[in-house]
């Protein structure tokens, strides 16, 4: 990574908290999307969280998509293959096991031996502090979401992540619940975008985004991203991290330039494992 | 398990209202547009259907909301406010539909930021300015709907201020065929008594209505399924049912009480009935944080809609507190972000039940640090100040006064007349109870202002009487002349006010002696109040002197006012000539001001002085002025009159139908400016038009709702009664007029020399037949000969020439010679005028006239104008005067009537009957006409070989006169005019009688030349060249046949009608 310090922010880099930090707050904020769920779907869906140490292990059998599916924060010496064995156990075929850079030297062997294989994209954690947050000026009108627009972020969410029907709906389901903070882009009355932001203590994370089709190159994302920044350090946070695809030739990521431009550097690379065969999106038939 | 409830995302039992508005939605996408107003008692689930419908049609609507502030101190038109900013920032819609030129000074008032960079708005009339408020509001939306179908969505319409409801009205009517629908919510107990009460009814009437009743068991089952997540049990919906009774916001209230929903679902028997709503509310707001329940308890005192940042101000609660709590309230649905940084409690009965619950000491001080907190705002919000402050109790009064005086202010500048009236009145009963004389009358007069430009005049009288006597405590001569003015404001019709001529001299009397603006001001209103007087002269001197003041003093603002005003005591009585310069002058300051309307009302003015002194161009000019006034200033508000003035043309040209269709539309055009003076002039014209045709019958109905316009005051009482008189007169019902006579009906007409006026009490008098009244009617009009009857925007009619009437009087006394003198000299006036509805009664009446010389010419001329005019009065009286228009003894039956040429000769059979005629060109027109019969035929056409008009037929010989000609003719009148009026104020008769010589001679030239448009005339056309001979050619085949067959004659003359078109119409 070669930004090291986040002059325009006031706050160096190596400040930010370390490494187990920047991934406790994305484990607990997908912790609670799977406590958020109502008893009976959580039992249908057999949702189960596992957080050790600094690891986070999301399982969801019910739900076939890699994005409720992973393990992360699991450090150099991690046991990779219990938690392959533990995703095979609970029937879950399609998942990733997300390394940072640094520790996959020293598991790259047990991810053989567990049966995975490098995923063609990595991912970057970004991270940023309290530093003011820039304007980001929009067509659209960005505001709190209420439940009304439950439904409506839902099937957005699970549109924009090629997510099953519940995968939306667990999303959609976290407006109102405390930690979460939705926001919502509104062209008049519909949903062009909503992205989610998670607090605990002066912790963040802007744990998912997303926008129509249709309605992209108007600002929306940007928009919504300086909003939650605002909340975030308006509650306190002194850490809000993310994470986004890795920017490659060709594919420019603007969910990475997004971040960049309100401040959030990246922190370190984190390299998906999964299965052979294993894609993102909804499994295909 | 019910910690599972999920939150009322749910919509149950609305799906049939639903389809509706949708429907409704989707009709106005296809050009259909449309007002709905969905009804309810609180709770009942009345936004939650617009947020659905919004939510439903989003992706081909753009849908804006407009949201009434229910706890007053909104700023005017705030509704309308949120509606205009949110179309602008809809990217489908942009800005260019707001930012016009045209529109974007108006709209500039209602949203700041379009004001900038726009010129500022015309100074108009407040009526004026604000029907282009509204059309700009109204054009501007129905423009934006074009880029996209626009859904507006108004909540809470029972609690809008007047304004917007006005605005509303207005729309409605204008959406019809434009790509809008408005959704408005409201609760008609409240609106039947709130205060746009009126408004809000005309709106129901445009609109079509919902009511939304309360859920049935079903859809409460189908809403408890949606937030448990599962089917509930049967006993958990029947308690549900009977504790809520079905109300929505009882409903999700319940579902979010978890407490008593467990109770509720134990289905153990306990009932669980909170004893309200409000109780159901503050249980669930007693879970909340501290913090947050400081936060809401703030946020009631600010309203139902409160900004995040202002709200940040009052509350004790730091940044990440502020944050916390803010989150908390949305997060438990009591507050929702309405748009960014704003928050909305979810229900006015959330707000309400935390305000109720707040100690008295504990509201009044937040109200006040609410208060002070957007007082020092800039600009500051001063009605919503002001609310704030008087809800704060004594420590509020000072800034709730100076704010609402200010809130008034405002208001009025954005032609809010009802919000700045209720601000004035709340300011002043401050002022009073504290003792502020002054300011207590500064804010009489804004009150009245205020009352009278929103049309309650007397209410604006009695507030502007109470100013007077604090005025006069208070010993200040200048204060003292502004509350006079303003109870001027108005001017009165047809009724001299004697209070406030009193006042005015008593205001005059206590200013410095000398020149100056107020005085002048005074003066000029002063003359106005006088008239009607008897004799007028005092006020036509009162009039000059404030001009000439005015003039004086160099300040063309005064000056302005004072034209204005001082103007109105001379019209329509004064010289013609005198009332042409200056009403020029006034036209001339209005335009170098930018003051259109008084530009417009010069204009409108110098229509009758041109039309009094028979100057028909000048007419027109006059009215085309008017026009281009009107388009380019878009003063929509003002166009009947003009369209009316246009009727008014068309009507003494003859052209009936054509002044019927503008009358018509000069009514449209009024009702859509809410203007109400029109119907008054309308229904005036309409009756004389009805008269001047002689359909006694229409004319005599019309009489009775211009009866209910005019009983308002005493002039228009006594001239209606006169027009009741007339109207028998004119039918030939002498006794019926006998029996509704009375002499003093004569006083106003005599006293002030009205040509209007005159001319009814001379159909009166002839039709009773009162020798002395004849004369004492003469004795007034006589002097008046040389001009036109005119009615002023009052009637907007123009009447006969004088002379026609001093003519029929005199033949009356029994001067037929010196009477037939007038009337041939009235008829040449009619001709040159182009006035041939009257041309045609004044032939009649010289055809009437004992041993008439040209009877028959006469006579004939009068029926060819009625026929060609279709006036049938007329063409009854025309025809019993003699053999060619006299009507005739009826003529036989005559059937299977045919025509046949052999050789050179006719052969017309009847009847068994033959008759041989020696081939003429006559009898081929006619047989052309029997053949056709029934039909019309062109006289080009009968005229042409073929039967088909020749080329070039139509074509005209050019311009009788040519433009240097005619200026030098008109430059020649001028000259004689002015040695005219030398000669008449030397008494110098011979001189006089020169010039009056003199100038008819030019004026028929001149009309021979000039039509009434004054675009110059054309030599005599094609058309009318083929119309004589054909009607020669005609006349004279008939004669021929009638030398034969008597009868056949006769029913020919009677059958065969001649003029632009003729047809042979068998009786």
């Amino acid at each position: 990574m070669d930004a090291t310090r986040d002059e325009a922010r006031g706050q160096p880099l190596e400040t930010l908290g370390t490494i187990e930090a920047l991934e406790a707050i994305e484990g607990a904020a997908w912790a609670d999307v799977f406590e958020a769920a109502p008893p009976a779907l959580r039992a249908r869906l057999g949702l189960e969280v596992e957080r050790t140490g600094g690891a986070t292990i999301l399982r969801a059998p019910g739900l076939d998509h890699v994005l409720f599916n992973r393990a992360f924060g699991l450090g150099a010496s991690a046991p990779v293959e219990d938690v392959a064995r533990g995703y095979a156990q609970a029937g879950v075929r399609r998942f990733f096991v997300q390394v940072r850079e640094d520790d996959e030297p020293g598991l790259a062997a047990a991810l053989t031996r567990a049966g995975l294989e490098r995923y063609p994209r990595a991912w970057v954690k970004m991270a940023r502090g309290a530093g003011p947050v820039v304007e980001a000026p929009t067509d659209l009108t960005v505001v709190r979401a209420s439940s009304a627009y439950r439904a409506e972020i839902a099937a957005l969410l699970g549109e924009a992540f090629d997510l099953p029907e519940e995968g939306g709906a667990l999303l959609g389901g976290l407006i109102g619940r405390a930690g979460w903070h939705v926001y919502v882009a509104l062209d008049g009355a519909r949903v062009a975008a909503a992205g989610g932001l998670y607090v605990e203590g002066a912790a963040a994370n802007l744990a998912f985004a997303a926008t129509r089709p249709e309605h992209r190159g108007r600002g929306a994302q940007s928009a919504l991203m300086a909003r939650r920044l605002r909340l975030a350090l308006d509650l306190g946070c002194t850490l809000v991290t993310s994470e986004t695809g890795e920017a490659a030739p060709g594919d420019p990521q603007h969910s990475f330039r997004n971040m960049t431009r309100h401040g959030l550097c990246p922190r370190h690379r984190r390299a998906n494992f999964a299965p052979a065969g294993v894609r993102w999106g909804r499994a295909v038939a | 398990m019910i910690g599972a409830v999920m939150g009322p995302d749910t919509f149950v039992g609305r799906e049939a209202e639903l389809a509706t508005l949708r429907e409704g939605a989707r009709a106005a996408a296809d050009g259909a547009g449309g007002v709905w107003l969905v009804a309810g008692e609180p709770g009942v689930g009345k936004s939650r259907l617009l947020e659905e419908l919004a939510r439903e049609v989003g992706a081909t609507h753009a849908v804006v909301w407009g949201r009434a502030w229910e706890e007053g101190g909104a700023p005017p038109y705030w509704p309308w406010v949120q509606v205009l900013r949110a179309a602008m920032r809809r990217r489908e819609i942009g800005e260019a539909p707001f930012v016009a030129a045209s529109r974007a000074p108006w709209l500039g008032q209602l949203v700041a930021e379009l004001a900038q960079g726009a010129a500022p708005p015309p100074a108009l009339e407040p009526a004026a300015a604000r029907f282009r408020l509204l059309d700009a509001v109204a054009s501007a939306l129905t423009e934006a709907a074009e880029r996209r179908p626009l859904l507006v969505l108004f909540e809470d319409l029972h609690a809008i201020d007047a304004s917007s409801a006005e605005l509303l009205a207005f729309l409605a009517r204008e959406i019809r065929a434009a790509r809008v629908a408005v959704v408005g919510t409201l609760r008609e107990a409240e609106a039947r008594r709130g205060p746009s009460a009126d408004a809000l009814a005309r709106i129901a009437r445009e609109a079509r209505r919902l009511t939304l009743e309360r859920l049935g068991r079903e859809p409460v089952a189908a809403y408890l399924a949606g937030a448990l997540g599962s089917e509930p049990p049967d006993t958990l919906v029947d308690a549900v049912l009977a504790t809520t009774e079905g109300n929505a916001l009882f409903l999700s209230e319940i579902a979010r009480a978890p407490n008593a929903l467990a109770r509720l679902a134990r289905g153990d028997g306990e009932k669980v009935i909170p004893p309200s709503v409000e109780a159901a509310i503050r249980e669930r707001v007693g879970a909340l944080a501290p913090d947050t329940r400081a936060l809401l308890e703030t946020a009631s005192a600010f309203g139902r809609e409160v900004r995040g940042e202002a709200l940040g101000a009052v509350v004790d609660l730091d940044r990440r507190a502020l944050a916390t709590a803010l989150a908390e309230a949305t997060d438990h649905a009591l507050l929702v972000e309405a748009a960014p940084d704003v928050y909305r409690f979810t229900h006015i009965l959330v707000r309400d039940a935390l305000h109720d619950a707040l100690a008295s000491e504990r509201r009044a001080s937040l109200h006040a640090a609410i208060a002070a907190t957007l007082a020092a705002r800039a600009p500051a919000p001063w009605p919503r100040i002001a609310q704030h402050a008087l809800e704060a109790g004594a420590a509020g009064r000072a800034l709730a006064l100076d704010a609402l005086e200010r809130a008034g202010a405002e208001a009025a500048d954005a032609l809010a007349f009802t919000e700045a009236a209720t601000h004035f009145a709340q300011a002043l009963e401050l002022a009073r109870a504290d003792g502020l004389e002054r300011v207590a009358c500064a804010l009489c007069i804004g009150l009245a202002s205020a009352l009278r430009h929103g049309g309650d005049l007397g209410g604006a009288r009695r507030v502007a009487g109470d100013a007077l006597d604090r005025a006069r405590r208070l010993g200040e001569p200048d204060l003292f002349a502004a509350v006079v003015l303003e109870l001027g404001g108005a001017l009165d019709v047809g009724a001299t006010n004697a209070e406030l001529v009193a006042l005015l001299e008593e205001a005059l009397d206590g200013l410095p002696p000398g020149d100056g603006a107020p005085r002048a001001r005074l003066m000029a209103r002063l003359a106005a109040a006088m008239q009607p007087a008897i004799p007028p002269e005092p006020a036509f001197e009162q009039s000059r002197r404030a001009i000439a003041m005015a003039r004086r003093t160099g300040e063309p603002a005064a000056l302005l006012e004072t034209l204005r005003t001082g103007i109105a005591a001379l019209m329509d009585l004064a010289d013609p000539r005198e009332r042409t310069a200056l009403n020029r002058e006034h036209a001339a300051l209005a335009t170098r001001m930018g003051a259109p309307i008084d530009a417009l009302l010069a204009h409108g003015r110098l229509v009758f002085d041109a039309a009094e002194l028979g100057e028909p161009s000048a007419v027109h000019a006059a009215i085309d002025a008017c026009t281009r006034i009107v388009d380019e200033h878009a003063l929509g508000a003002h166009r009947w009159r003009v369209t009316l003035l246009r009727a008014m043309c068309a009507t003494i040209e003859g052209r009936f139908a054509d002044a019927e269709a503008l009358a018509d539309e000069a009514e449209r055009e009024a009702t859509r400016a809410s203007e109400p003076w029109a119907a008054r002039s309308v229904l005036m014209q309409r009756h004389f038009r009805a008269r001047l045709r002689g359909d006694a019958d229409r004319a005599h109905r019309l009489l009775e709702p211009i009866d209910a316009q005019c009983a308002g005051f005493e002039l228009g009482r006594q001239m209606t009664r006169l027009m009741r008189v007339a109207a028998l007169g004119w039918a030939g019902r002498r006794e019926a007029a006998a029996a509704l006579w009375d002499d003093a009906l004569l006083t106003w007409p005599l006293g002030i020399g009205d040509l209007s006026l005159l001319e009814l009490a001379t159909d009166a008098v002839l039709c009773l037949e009162r020798p002395e009244l004849t004369g004492r009617v003469l004795a007034r009009l006589r002097p008046e000969a040389h001009r036109h009857v005119s009615w002023g925007i009052l009637g907007a009619t123009i009447g006969p020439p004088a002379g026609a009437l001093v003519g029929r009087l005199l033949v009356a006394l029994g001067d037929a010679r010196e009477g037939e003198q007038h009337l041939r000299e009235a008829h040449a006036r009619a001709i040159a005028t182009g006035c041939r509805p009257y041309a045609g009664w004044i032939a009649c009446w010289l055809a009437e006239l004992p041993d008439a010389r040209d009877r028959d010419e006469r006579g004939a001329e009068a029926l060819a104008i009625a026929e060609a005019l279709d006036m049938p009065g007329l063409a009854a009286r025309a025809r019993a005067l003699g053999p060619d228009s006299a009507p005739r003894a009826a003529s036989p039956a005559v059937d299977a009537f045919r025509m046949r040429r052999e050789g050179g000769v006719w052969v017309l059979e009847r009847d068994g009957r033959s008759l041989h005629l020696r081939d003429l060109k006559g009898l081929h027109l006619l047989a052309r006409l029997v053949e056709a019969r029934g039909a019309e035929v062109h006289v080009l056409d009968l005229d042409s070989p073929t039967g088909e008009a020749a080329p070039g037929a139509g074509s005209d010989a050019g311009e009788v006169l040519d433009a240097k000609a005619r200026e030098a003719y008109r430059r020649r009148v001028a000259a004689l005019r002015e040695e005219l009026a030398e000669a008449e104020q030397w008494n110098d008769a011979g001189r006089a009688e020169r010039a009056r010589r003199e100038l008819d001679a030019i004026a028929g030239e001149l009309a021979r030349a000039v039509g009434l448009g004054g675009r110059a005339r054309r030599a005599k056309s094609g058309v009318e060249r083929a119309r004589v001979n054909v009607q020669r050619r005609l006349k004279d085949a008939i004669a021929r046949v009638e030398a034969q067959d008597a009868a056949l004659g006769r029913h020919l003359a009677r059958s065969i009608r001649t003029g632009t078109y003729c047809r042979y119409e068998p009786e």
